[in-house]
């Protein structure tokens, strides 16, 4: 079995815990280009009212990227991410992801549909924090090329 | 907090991609995908070169944004399509680097509900990289 419509609808975890560390989170903040603030400065932070760093905007795909790899970890979907090319990506947010926060992930395969000889397939990744209140949910679209044909 | 009107515009950014910098986010992100990081790999893929991942771009114009309306936290909605590769360059080649132009204008203010909608452009080699880029902001 590949990646085909029978896949919509099932649902990967709720995974294992996972607590944000505090230097991951700056880590990630520092590559996509942040250099102050409260999200690599502790201080910062507190001075804007949180408990401890706050995640970058778009850090929630460190969290749901794991999720969507379930479509190549599980061998009877074998999904080749050295074919996959990102060709969408949506957060909805009820907070930010803050340090210290400990999260579950749950990952829906909510579209999968041909087009031009391509496979795309949409997941919801949902974050939700300790007391089960939903933080935040990621749509990602990929676009699955078929092995052995050139991208144009 | 900043007053947000509609035609307000975020001024434009330049940010330059090295390799080093795809190798620095594969490693904050955790994807390794080799089609960012292996020129035999993107090649045998059929990519034009070896391309950032799409989330560094969203992920800098995240940060554009944020900047522009004052804090991370005030970002309610982002999102994008990727319409282009980018392709960066090797270290030793003449430039090394991918050079992106990011801008954005204010297109909605509901007071309301005091969010604001900013429709983003990311422009790369002359061309637009994202489509339906757009963030909803909070302006409370």
């Amino acid at each position: 079995m590949a990646v085909t419509p029978e896949l919509i609808g099932r649902v990967f975890g709720p995974g294992p815990t996972l607590v944000l560390e505090r230097a991951s989170l700056i880590a990630f903040a520092r590559a996509v280009g942040f250099s102050e603030g409260p999200t690599i400065d502790e201080s910062s932070a507190h001075a804007a009212g949180f408990s401890d760093v706050v995640a970058a905007p778009t850090y929630a795909i460190v969290l749901t990227l794991d999720g969507a790899a379930e479509l190549s970890r599980d061998p009877d979907i074998g999904l080749d991410f050295s074919h996959v090319v990102h060709s969408d990506q949506r957060f909805e947010y009820t907070r930010p992801l803050v340090a210290g926060d400990a999260v579950t992930v749950t990952t829906t395969v909510e579209d999968v549909k041909s087009l031009a000889g391509n496979t795309i397939v949409t997941v919801r990744g949902e974050i939700d924090d300790s007391h089960l209140n939903r933080v935040c949910t990621a749509w990602t679209t990929l676009v699955i090329r078929p092995v052995g044909e050139s991208a144009s | 907090m900043t007053t947000l009107v509609v035609g307000a515009e975020i001024p434009a950014q330049v940010v330059h991609f090295t390799r080093e910098d795809l190798r620095a986010y594969a490693n904050a992100s955790g994807d390794h995908n080799p089609i960012h990081l292996d020129d035999a790999v993107a090649a045998a893929v059929g990519l034009p070169g070896v391309i950032a991942h799409g989330m560094l771009t969203m992920g800098h114009t995240a940060r554009v944004i944020s900047d522009f309306v004052g804090g991370v936290e005030k970002v309610q909605s982002f999102s994008v399509r990727f319409t282009r590769p980018v392709v960066v360059p090797p270290q030793d080649a003449q430039p090394n680097s991918a050079e992106l132009t990011i801008s954005g204008v204010v297109t909605a203010i509901d007071e309301s509900t005091a969010m604001a909608t900013i429709a983003i452009n990311v422009i790369f080699n002359g061309q637009t990289v994202l489509a339906r880029a757009e963030a909803r902001v909070s302006i409370s």
